[in-house]
C-alpha cells in the first residue's frame, strides 16, 4: 500500500481535512471512533492490512504519516 | 465517609503528615493504608470485594506476563534452530494460555459485579419466588473496570504486569478515585502514583483550590438544587422542561465537583489523575458530547469494547459480507450500527441495574446510529451551504440542539420506568403549582445559583492551562483563593442543622 492510497481513503472520509499536514487527528477530535473503525475496515479489507484492536491507539491515528508507519510495520511483520 | 465529611479531612491531614515524613519509596504505602481505611470507613463489608477483584486481576496479569516472557525467551533462543511453524505453534499455545487466564479473570470479576449489582435487580424484575438483598460496594463499577482495563492492556502487551501486589492494590483502590472515578489507566497513573512526590507548598495550594472549588460546586449548586428537583420530578406539569435544564446543571455541578475534589486530593500527593470533563455542554453533537463528558468511562468503552468488537473476526466477516453484497451502501455499515447499540446498552447498564438505564443507553446509541445514517444528508446540506457551518449562529444552534437532546435523554435518569417517562412528557401541557415551586427556594438562593452558574461557565472556558494557571500565579494567591472559596462555601452552601448532604450521584454507579 502506498501513502497516496492511504491519503485517498482518508480524504474520502473527510474531504475538508488536509491529511498531509494535520498532526492531531484524534486529539483534536477530527477523526471520531466511527471514522477509525471505517478506516480500519477499509485497510483490512481493501489492502489486507492485519490490524488488531491493540493497534488502535491515538498515536497511530493522529496523523496520516503515523498511520502509514503503522501499516508499514504491520506489513513488514507479516 | 464521604468527601464532604469531617472525618475525611481528618484522614487527609493524617495521611499528609505521614506521607511526607516517610522515605520516598515507602510513601505509596501511606496512600494504600489511607485508601483501605477510607473504604473500610465507608463500609467495612465493601473491602473483601475490592480485595477479591484486585487480587484476581493481579495474579491473572502476572500469569499472562509470565507467559509473554516465556514466549519471547523461547523465540529468541530458538529462532535460528527451529523452523518457523514450530515457533508459531509455540506462540499460539502461549497465546491460548493467556486467553484462558484472561477469560477466567474476566468472568470472575464481571461475575462478582453481576452478582452484587445486577442479580438482585434481575430476581426482582423476574418476580422470582425469593429475593436477594445483599451489599453493593460503592464504586464497584469503577474499580472493576479499572482492573479489567489493566488486564486487557497486559494481555495486549502494552506494558508488563505490576510485580508488587501492594502497589497494584493501591492502583485499584486509590481513595480519591475509588467512589466515582475517574477510571484511570495503569500506564498513566503509575508514573505519579508510586513516585512519592516531595512536599510542595505551591502544589498543595493548587490541590486545595481545586478541592474547594469542587466542594463549592457540590454544596452551592448541586445540593441546593436537590430539593427543588425532587419537587419538580415528584409532580407533573410543564415545569418538567426547566426541571431538565436544572437537572443538567445539578448533574454537572455534582459530578464535576466530585471529580475536582478527587483530582485536587491527588494533586496534594503529587498524583495526576486524568481529567474527566472538557466543557461537555459546549459539544456540537451527541457523539462529541460523549468524548467530553465522563471521558474516562467513554474512552474505556471505546478502547476495550467498541474497537475490539468491531475488529473481532465475526464482525469483520459480517462487514466483508455486507460490503460485497451492498457495494458500500448504508446496509454495509450495519455491523457498526449494531456494535454502537451494544456498546451503549452496556454503558447504560454500567450506570445501574434497571430498565431505565438500559433504555437510556439504547436511546443514546440510537441517536448516534441515526446521525451516522443521516451523515450523507448533512454533508449534502453543508455542500450546498458551505459557509453555514463556520458561523457562530450555527454553532450556537448545534450546541443548544445537543444540550436539549441530552436533557431529553436524561428523562430516563429522573423517571425510572417507561410509563413515568411517557407521563412526564404528556404532562408538559399541564399546568403547575408555581406557588409550591417558589417556596422551594428563596430569592437569595436563586441568586447564588445564577452567580455560581456564571462562575462555572467562566472557569470552564479558561484556556492556557485553566483558571488556576492563568490567574492564581503565586502561592500566596492560591491560598487566598482556597480560603475565599472555603468561606463562600461556608456562607452560601447547602448544609447545616437538619440538612443531610446528598450523596454524589455518580457514587451510586
Amino acid at each position: 500500500m502506498t501513502f497516496e492510497q492511504l491519503l485517498g481513503i482518508l480524504s474520502d472520509l473527510h474531504p475538508e481535512v488536509d491529511f498531509e499536514r494535520e498532526q492531531h487527528l484524534i486529539d483534536e477530535r477530527i477523526l471520531t471512533s466511527f471514522d477509525v473503525v471505517a478506516i480500519a475496515a477499509e485497510l483490512m479489507e481493501g489492502y489486507g492490512v492485519e490490524l488488531t484492536a491493540a493497534d488502535i491507539l491515538p498515536e497511530n491515528f493522529n496523523s496520516a504519516r503515523a498511520l502509514f508507519a503503522l501499516i508499514e510495520r504491520l506489513e513488514q511483520g507479516a | 465517609m464521604s468527601f464532604l465529611s469531617g472525618g475525611f479531612y481528618m484522614l487527609l491531614l493524617a495521611l499528609g503528615v505521614v506521607y511526607f515524613l516517610l522515605p520516598k519509596n515507602r510513601r505509596y504505602l501511606t496512600l494504600l493504608a489511607g485508601s483501605l481505611i477510607f473504604y473500610g470507613l465507608v463500609d467495612l463489608r465493601f473491602l473483601p470485594f475490592l480485595l477479591l477483584t484486585a487480587t484476581a486481576a493481579f495474579f491473572a496479569a502476572r500469569r499472562m506476563g509470565d507467559s509473554l516472557q516465556r514466549q519471547k525467551a523461547f523465540v529468541t533462543e530458538n529462532r535460528a534452530r527451529l523452523p518457523k511453524p514450530a515457533l508459531e505453534a509455540y506462540r499460539q499455545s502461549q497465546s491460548r494460555r493467556r486467553q484462558r487466564v484472561f477469560v477466567l479473570c474476566l468472568l470472575f470479576n464481571l461475575g462478582l459485579l453481576g452478582a452484587l449489582k445486577y442479580l438482585p435487580w434481575a430476581m426482582d424484575a423476574l418476580s422470582a419466588p425469593w429475593q436477594i438483598h445483599w451489599v453493593l460496594p460503592l464504586g464497584i463499577s469503577f474499580y472493576t473496570f479499572q482492573s479489567l482495563g489493566y488486564l486487557m492492556d497486559v494481555k495486549r502487551g502494552k506494558y508488563p504486569p505490576e510485580e508488587n501486589y501492594l502497589r497494584f492494590l493501591l492502583f485499584v483502590s486509590f481513595f480519591p478515585q475509588l467512589i466515582q472515578g475517574p477510571i484511570s489507566r495503569y500506564d498513566m497513573l503509575s508514573t505519579t502514583l508510586y513516585a512519592g512526590a516531595d512536599f510542595d507548598l505551591n502544589r498543595l495550594g493548587r490541590g486545595l483550590v481545586r478541592m474547594a472549588w469542587g466542594a463549592m460546586k457540590k454544596l452551592l449548586v448541586a445540593d441546593r438544587l436537590f430539593p427543588l428537583l425532587t419537587l419538580i420530578f415528584d409532580t407533573e406539569g410543564y415545569l418538567v422542561v426547566p426541571g431538565m435544564v436544572l437537572y443538567a446543571l445539578r448533574l454537572y455541578a455534582d459530578f464535576t465537583g466530585g471529580i475536582d475534589m478527587a483530582l485536587g486530593v491527588g494533586e496534594i500527593f503529587g498524583v495526576t489523575l486524568p481529567e474527566n470533563f472538557d466543557r461537555p455542554y459546549f459539544s456540537r453533537s451527541i457523539e462529541e458530547y460523549w468524548t467530553r463528558w465522563h471521558i474516562s468511562m467513554g474512552s474505556w468503552f471505546r478502547d476495550y469494547v467498541f474497537y475490539p468488537l468491531n475488529m473481532s473476526r465475526p464482525f469483520l466477516r459480517w462487514t466483508k459480507k455486507l460490503r460485497a453484497r451492498f457495494c458500500g451502501g448504508q446496509m454495509s455499515r450495519l455491523p457498526l450500527y449494531v456494535s454502537t447499540l451494544i456498546v451503549w446498552l452496556l454503558t447504560g447498564i454500567w450506570h445501574g441495574a434497571g430498565w431505565n438505564f438500559a433504555l437510556w443507553g439504547l436511546c443514546n446509541g440510537a441517536v448516534m446510529v441515526l446521525s451516522l445514517v443521516c451523515r450523507p444528508c448533512f454533508e449534502g446540506f453543508h455542500k450546498r451551504h458551505p459557509t453555514l457551518k463556520g458561523t457562530k449562529g450555527y454553532a450556537a444552534f448545534e450546541i443548544l440542539r445537543t444540550f436539549g437532546l441530552m436533557c431529553l435523554l436524561r428523562l430516563w435518569d429522573c423517571y425510572t420506568t417507561p410509563r413515568l417517562v411517557g407521563r412526564a412528557l404528556l404532562s408538559l401541557l399541564q399546568s403547575w403549582d408555581v406557588a409550591a415551586l417558589a417556596a422551594a427556594l428563596v430569592p437569595g438562593e436563586w441568586a447564588v445559583l445564577a452567580l455560581m452558574t456564571g462562575a462555572m461557565v467562566f472557569v470552564s472556558i479558561q484556556k492556557g492551562g485553566g483558571f488556576r494557571t492563568r490567574y492564581l500565579t503565586t502561592t500566596c494567591k492560591l491560598y487566598l483563593a482556597a480560603a475565599l472559596l472555603l468561606v463562600l462555601t461556608l456562607l452560601f452552601g447547602a448544609y447545616g442543622q437538619g440538612y443531610a448532604a446528598a450523596d454524589f450521584i455518580y457514587g451510586r454507579f
